[in-house]
């Protein structure tokens, strides 16, 4: 009895042992197939799903013409906390050569010396200030010097769903407004709001015109509403962020306003009952809410949701109706201590410079947005091939964001899948265009500035008050970056 | 002494329920290993999927599944890999083996060093060795964050960040726990036998390798089956140390299924976790009681 | 390896200390590299400015000055402690009166032990995963359950009031070590002792107060002296399910605020300050333990 034990524990030990020998010596070492002889440039990119598919595309396009020619292979992974990852990696000596950050990042990560200054390889290639929309291109720069360059542009707009507005067109009428045209100035939108409502048995909500919100509820954009009111995010005159000017109090008062409107604990029992907007279930695909607050990826969402949605963008309401926007963009960078910087900056140099692409899908299907496109004409939606377009163009084309070049095809403009792509490309040249500004703590400035939009959400009546404060505690925060800055015999800002 | 029938039947009732709030997250993780995707986000309360027939079905395309059409969460359709094992973008086999890689390694160091040094601390007479003893006693309490940052940048300074280096290494140094674990069976060997070993001409290397590792094999047995699962559990390691895919261990990548596309595929999740958890319960089944009087001895005679 | 000259790799003319350091020789390097020397460089660093990609900057008590106002700090201690004073008492209790129950003569005891055990086996990375779906709340088993006895259970994870004892909770389904440490102690408690207490007609509950927890007293110290040092470490488990420390950060726990310091923000000064608080927190906690133990815990042969 005992023996048979012994046999069948080593029968089943070996059965264990015997695969993780195995595979320890003929697993795989590797999840992807590099062709040999080529250098290859380790690109971290956030991107998942259809838009990161949309970018191995692209890299496969490179490796495959290019990249063949050069000698060069990009190898796209797929990094989660892409921007933790990058740094964290770059303090560890195990950088990679190509990394696809936010915008935000570029201060902090040029301030601590983890990224290359691409100014001298920019300019041989033309890649520069005349090329790319100021907005975009200087928020690439820090202390006068190029960090990044633009991959995914974008500018925040009013999405609104065109077949509500018609369904209230008498009432909105009545109140001196028209549903064939989305509000101007936040006094409109909070009058468009009062008249854009449902309401259910029990006076609860069931469709509000618009939401402002905190960022991990409903909406995402919390941190605009001094943009909208005209304020900037750093005082001109000392670069320096302030939240606590008249136009950002005057802002939140608005947010304020709002809650006191339609009532605070309604509107929150409202928001908690919405799903997130990048879900199936997002409330503006839903008809429960009219209007958002949204970047030009929302077409997209809305092609993915709720296809049958007849939507139109608009520049978003500010307080004296004058056209501002607010702009950002996805990155692509070189750490220090990439291995190889000048294979890396070739893919960049290739994206803006190449010669008009057209992108396969792989499939054996014709696919949208790689074979085919659709134009509006006339007579309705027409299939036609997709055109031929510059790489940097046709990812943007495909996540459908506008672009950064200051002259795009006419081709990008006239198949561009967003219907609202005229006026995101607009909003990005204005001179009112803002952009979150290039200061090394910028995130832990947002983390306060956060804290006191939380209050100002949850009913704080004195939003002067609160903005004051909230300043005070930036202030401290500046005073330690200084220091730290000075210490390396730096400048803050 | 027996106690009471009354007194015997309450601690069954109550063990039974314990038991079950016990074993009842991994017949879970399993039931929900078995269903088909549609069906893991109800509020129905069922081991099996609604077609318990199709079960086998759905466990071939939830743990394996090849290469093929699917439709995704979205409802689009999609062609690529889908399964744990032959997933396009987890790449679970790699993982294993990454931390099948560093297990043997380590294990194979951890062994050895920590022997090696137990030998040192028991059957080599020197003066200080108490001493030396307590200390390395007093260095168990030094937690891993506390030296978390300046080896790091050893690390670094070696070049070895992104590799699996820093993952078996250190082991092959010894373990202070796993030393004195083993100085104390070293301990119970009779000193008789190293003498009689010493008469015959041997020296300590020989008396090591021919007396002690041969009488001390369940010891060594218990040292390699702690560590193993130290390396099998091992996250902050890997997550400061790994920074290309391609060389993830299994408790890193499994996070992939988490962050993929934001809704959780709760069965692939699910079908990951019963593979990473099953070669640990067979271990345990086989060798229960040397499992079991590991950890009661190490706890008793601290 | 059988002749003679050969097996001896140190000749024996060799002090015997010398041969003594030469066989732990492999603990003392790992000992000088791996814990004595990032100790010393922690401690220096920990009076640094250090990011990692700039060389450190001396800053003398920089650091400590930044601690006593750091807001995140003191909640993540407060945060820890009360995790500790839950957890641990919680847990040693839960073990204890399991560890009783399988000293019984109740039957099948050896698949209950194993059942109990069963749930330590779990890597921390897939205990996380699975504790995740449980508390999941819509669909999680746990809410599923309440909703079938009529009670409607809370977010777990994403309510910060829920949070904490979520975490307690599941530190409660891992106390299959603690167990079988106390039973085996247990089971080395004389039966004699036992008997004697029946002649003397002691109640079940006093022969457990006056004969079992003093007879199993030193596995008890053990054990929570491992739990001290553990407990400060939490660290895995609530980053998979709840990185950040969830709502609020209601359970955000030491070790890693000391993660994100480091390789999240980048403060690998600030950090090393915050991993030294850490360790003299748990070396002043473990000599307390020691310094109660002197009272509290029964050696044998100590009488009694």
């Amino acid at each position: 009895m005992r023996r048979v034990k012994q046999i069948v524990k080593i029968a089943v030990g070996g059965l264990l042992l015997l695969p993780a020998l195995g595979l320890i010596a003929f697993g795989p070492r590797t999840s992807r197939h590099v062709p040999p002889g080529r250098v290859v440039v380790t690109y971290w990119e956030k991107w998942t799903d259809f838009e990161g598919e949309a970018m191995k595309r692209l890299c496969k396009l490179f490796n495959d013409t290019a990249g063949t020619e050069q000698g060069i292979y990009v190898d796209y992974i797929v990094t989660t906390q892409v921007d933790l990852k990058t740094l964290v990696a770059t303090s560890g000596g195990d950088a990679p050569d190509l990394a696809g950050l936010w915008p935000q990042n570029i201060s902090s990560f040029a301030a601590k010396n983890a990224l290359q200054p691409l100014d001298a390889r920019a300019t041989k290639a033309g890649i520069d200030g005349t090329k790319i929309i100021p907005v975009y291109y200087n928020q690439c720069r820090y202390h006068d010097q190029l960090y990044a360059v633009p991959l995914t542009p974008w500018s925040l707009a009013l999405y609104y769903n065109k077949g509500l507005l018609g369904q209230f067109r008498e009432e909105l009428a009545r109140a001196g407004y028209g549903a064939d045209r989305p509000p101007r100035t936040l006094d409109e939108l909070l009058g468009y709001c009062k008249v854009l409502q449902r309401r259910d048995a029990r006076g609860d909500y069931e469709m509000m015109g618009f939401l402002p919100s905190v960022p991990e509820m409903v909406g995402w954009y919390w941190n605009t509403w001094g943009l909208w009111a005209g304020g900037t995010f750093t005082d001109p005159q000392t670069h320096l962020a302030r939240v606590d000017t008249p136009e950002f109090i005057r802002g939140y008062e608005w947010v304020h306003d709002f809650l006191r409107m339609f009532g605070q604990r309604e509107v929150l029992r409202f928001e908690a009952s919405l799903a997130n907007f990048n879900s199936p279930d997002n409330p503006f695909m839903k008809g429960k809410l009219v209007m958002a607050q949204q970047g030009p990826w929302f077409a997209n969402m809305i092609r993915e949701y709720g296809p049958d949605i007849e939507y139109g963008v608009a520049p978003f309401p500010t307080a004296d109706g004058s056209e501002i926007s607010y702009c950002g963009q996805d990155v692509l960078v070189i750490p220090n201590g990439a291995h190889h910087p000048e294979q890396a900056w070739a893919f960049i140099e290739w994206l803006y410079t190449s010669a008009p692409v057209v992108v396969p899908s792989g499939q054996s299907e014709p696919t949208f947005g790689y074979e085919y496109c659709l134009v509006n004409t006339p007579q309705g939606r027409e299939r036609r091939a997709m055109p031929p377009l510059r790489p940097i163009e046709w990812i943007c084309w495909n996540h459908y964001k506008n672009g950064p070049l200051i002259d795009p095809s006419p081709a990008f403009l006239e198949t561009h899948p967003n219907p609202g792509i005229a006026i995101h490309e607009r909003l990005a040249r204005s001179p009112l265009a803002r952009a979150d500004p290039p200061l090394p703590n910028w995130f832990a400035i947002l983390d306060e500035f956060m804290a006191a939009y939380r209050d100002i959400w949850a009913g704080t009546a004195d939003v002067r008050g609160r903005l004051q404060a909230c300043q005070q505690r930036i202030d401290a925060l500046v005073e330690i970056a200084t220091r730290e800055q000075e210490r390396y015999g730096d400048r803050y800002p | 002494m027996k106690e009471s029938p009354l007194m015997r039947v309450a601690a069954l009732l109550i063990l039974a329920a314990v038991g079950t709030m016990f074993v009842m997250p991994l017949v879970w993780m399993v039931a929900t290993s078995l269903k088909p995707q549609e069906e893991i986000s109800t509020t129905k309360l069922t081991l099996l999927p609604q077609d318990p027939a199709s079960a086998p079905r759905y466990a071939y395309e939830n743990y394996y599944a090849g290469r093929g059409r699917f439709v995704d969460e979205k409802g689009v359709e999609r062609l690529g890999y889908r399964g744990v094992l032959t997933s396009d973008n987890v790449h679970f086999v790699l993982y294993l083996r990454n931390t099948l890689v560093v297990a043997l390694l380590s294990v194979m160091g951890m062994v050895l060093a920590s022997a090696i040094c137990a030998y040192g601390f028991s059957k080599v007479d020197w003066r200080g060795r108490g001493v030396v003893f307590a200390i390395m006693l007093a260095t168990m309490m030094i937690p891993f964050p506390a030296v978390m940052i300046p080896t790091y940048f050893i690390f670094k300074y070696l070049g070895w960040i992104g590799t699996l280096r820093p993952l078996w290494v250190p082991a092959c140094f010894g373990g202070a726990f796993n030393i004195f674990l083993l100085r104390q069976f070293f301990m119970q060997i009779p000193q008789d036998l190293s003498e009689a070993a010493r008469l015959d001409g041997l020296g300590h290397w020989g008396i090591f390798w021919r007396i002690i590792v041969p009488l001390s094999r369940p010891a060594l047995a218990v040292v390699a089956l702690f560590h193993a699962m130290y390396v099998w559990n091992d996250y902050i390691g890997p997550l400061i140390y790994l920074n290309h895919q391609d060389l993830f261990t299994l408790a890193l990548g499994l996070q992939f299924y988490q962050a993929q596309h934001g809704g959780t595929p709760w069965n692939l999740l699910m079908s990951a976790c019963t593979l990473v958890t099953a070669p640990l319960l067979i271990l345990f089944l086989m060798t229960q009681r040397t499992f079991i009087e590991g950890i009661a001895t190490t706890g008793m005679k601290g | 390896m059988s002749t003679r000259p050969r097996d001896n790799l140190l000749p024996r003319r060799w002090p015997a200390a010398a041969v003594g350091l030469a066989w732990i020789s492999p603990w003392v390097v790992g000992f000088a590299a791996f814990t004595l020397l990032p100790v010393a460089v922690s401690g220096y660093l920990s009076f640094c400015q250090f990011d990692g990609l700039r060389p450190p900057l001396f800053t003398g008590l920089d650091n400590l000055r930044t601690l006593a106002a750091d807001p995140l700090f003191w909640k993540v201690l407060a945060t820890t402690s009360v995790y500790a004073a839950i957890a641990l008492p919680l847990g040693t209790l839960v073990a204890l009166a399991l560890a009783v129950l399988l000293n019984t003569s109740v039957p099948g005891r050896t698949v209950w032990r194993a059942i109990i055990f069963v749930p330590t086996l779990v890597p921390l990375v897939a205990t996380a995963m699975i504790w995740l779906w449980m508390f999941n709340g819509q669909y999680g088993v746990l809410n599923v359950v309440l909703r079938r006895i009529g009670i409607e259970g809370p977010n777990w994870l994403t309510d910060p009031h829920w949070t904490m004892p979520s975490m307690v909770l599941l530190s409660v389904w891992s106390v299959g070590n603690a167990v079988v440490v106390y039973l085996a102690g247990l089971q080395d408690v004389p039966r004699s002792l036992y008997e004697a207490a029946h002649v003397d007609g002691a109640s079940p509950w006093q022969r457990l107060r006056h004969v079992t927890l003093p007879m199993i007293s030193p596995s008890i110290f053990f054990n929570v002296v491992i739990g001290i040092i553990f407990v400060w470490q939490v660290f895995a488990v609530p980053q998979i399910m709840i990185p950040g420390g969830g709502p609020e950060r209601s359970a955000y726990f030491y070790t890693m605020y000391l993660y994100d310091t480091a390789f999240r923000s980048l403060r690998f000064g600030y950090a090393c300050t915050l991993s030294w608080v850490q360790l003299l927190i748990i070396v002043a906690l473990t000599a307390l333990a020691f310094r109660l133990s002197r009272r509290l815990v029964h050696y044998r042969g100590v009488g009694g």
